[in-house]
């Protein structure tokens, strides 16, 4: 199931095979135009997982640049907008694992990695709070509590309106592991919205 | 068909990923089973949540402005150049992330060497010696011991005693205080 919410924001729904060509062999300006239809995306989809403006440009800016690194291995078996949300999926975890090593191992460095230290604790700026209801605020709390491989899957699903093939491929495993992790996925959200809803 | 074997169907159909037939194959169970009619209603007003907040998150306003392609480099990707070593120096190797680690870690070796080492024996003065005692005769007396001369000459005989003698001739030989001497009266009588 293609298409939704996001083919609002998206002027192009395919990666073009042409500027694709161009981009692998190394072709700079090609790659931009090739991601230039789907940045906004990416940075909403950047949105959601941070709850911050400025380090979700961050983290589409290191996607981006990461996706340039590596785009020789773009296979073209997912969509390449699911491609790039799996790496940005990748470099959240990165940068979330590099700010808990930070914090534990060096207190005191801020500086250049303080948007780093505070990832966990990011939070919308008043403005985009109030864009953004109490609802869709705990639901994207709760997607940060669950195990990172059930949150790729769903994330995928609901925040990239990925099918289940596109899924299997851009995580590269088969799509039997795809289904269970988003079974076990709901199941566990079920129980966390059960959980708040307990506590209100 | 068994519920428990549905399950997973369940979760795929209120995500919209269960295959046509299979969706048919669900609704007729579930128009019999209230127990996985609720289910699959419960997982669906979850999925329409996150849809929900999928479609919210479209109307935050976010300017794409500064993710112009400046982050890529507009030249041609070439061979990446070999890191100098001055780099991975000050990049690497001296970086504060991996100081860190590596010094505590050589803490802990260091640590781990030093456990099983036994405490270092300081020189320790040693405690007066009762003179008078004669149990403790096997011992070694001190110099200028009536005690250790008499031992000596009964023991190993005169040349033992005189090697004695030359032993302590320094001590010997020293001005005697009169409370000395005092003493050493009453270590022989």
């Amino acid at each position: 199931m293609r298409g939704g919410v996001w083919d609002i924001v998206e002027t192009e729904r395919f990666a073009s095979p042409e500027l694709l060509a161009r981009a692998r062999e190394g072709d700079g300006d090609s790659f931009s135009a090739l991601c230039r239809p789907f940045q906004e995306r990416l940075l909403r989809q950047a949105y959601a997982l941070c709850r911050n403006e400025s380090q979700a440009k961050d983290l589409t800016q290191e996607t981006l640049v990461s996706a340039w690194r590596s785009i020789g291995r773009f296979n073209g078996k997912c969509q390449f907008s699911t491609w790039l949300c799996s790496i940005l999926l990748h470099r959240h975890k990165s940068w979330l694992r590099r700010s808990s090593w930070m914090r534990l191992l060096d207190p005191f460095h801020l500086g250049a990695n303080e948007t780093e230290l505070q990832l966990e604790e990011a939070t919308p700026s008043p403005d985009q709070a109030a864009q953004l209801s109490d609802r869709a605020q705990t639901i994207l709390l709760s997607l940060t509590r669950l195990p990172s491989k059930q949150h790729e899957v769903i994330f995928l699903r609901f925040y990239a309106d990925e099918t289940i093939e596109g899924i299997s491929a851009a995580l590269n495993c088969s799509e039997g592991t795809v289904k269970s992790r988003l079974f076990h996925a709901l199941a566990n959200l079920r129980k966390l919205r059960t959980f708040q809803e307990d506590l209100r | 068909m068994n519920c428990e074997e549905l399950k997973q169907d369940i979760a795929l159909a209120a995500i919209g990923c269960l295959p046509a037939v299979e969706m048919k194959r669900l609704q007729e169970h579930t128009r019999t089973c209230s127990v996985c009619a609720e289910e699959l209603m419960q997982l669906r007003s979850l999925s329409s949540e996150h849809q929900a907040t999928a479609a919210e998150l479209l109307r935050v306003q976010i300017s794409a402005d500064r993710l112009s392609s400046g982050a890529i480099s507009h030249t041609r990707r070439k061979v990446p150049a070999p890191v100098p070593a001055a780099q991975l120096w000050r990049g690497g190797i001296l970086n504060l992330r991996w100081l860190i680690p590596t010094g505590a870690a050589a803490g802990i070796v260091i640590a781990l060497y030093f456990w099983g080492r036994p405490e270092p024996q300081l020189a320790k003065e040693a405690p007066p010696r009762e003179m008078t005692n004669p149990q403790r005769a096997s011992a070694p007396l001190p110099a200028g011991s009536f005690l250790a001369y008499r031992n000596a000459l009964s023991e190993g005989g005169d040349e033992s005693f005189n090697s004695l003698l030359a032993r302590d001739a320094d001590i010997l030989l020293r001005p005697v205080s009169s409370k000395d001497l005092l003493a050493m009266r009453d270590e022989v009588y």
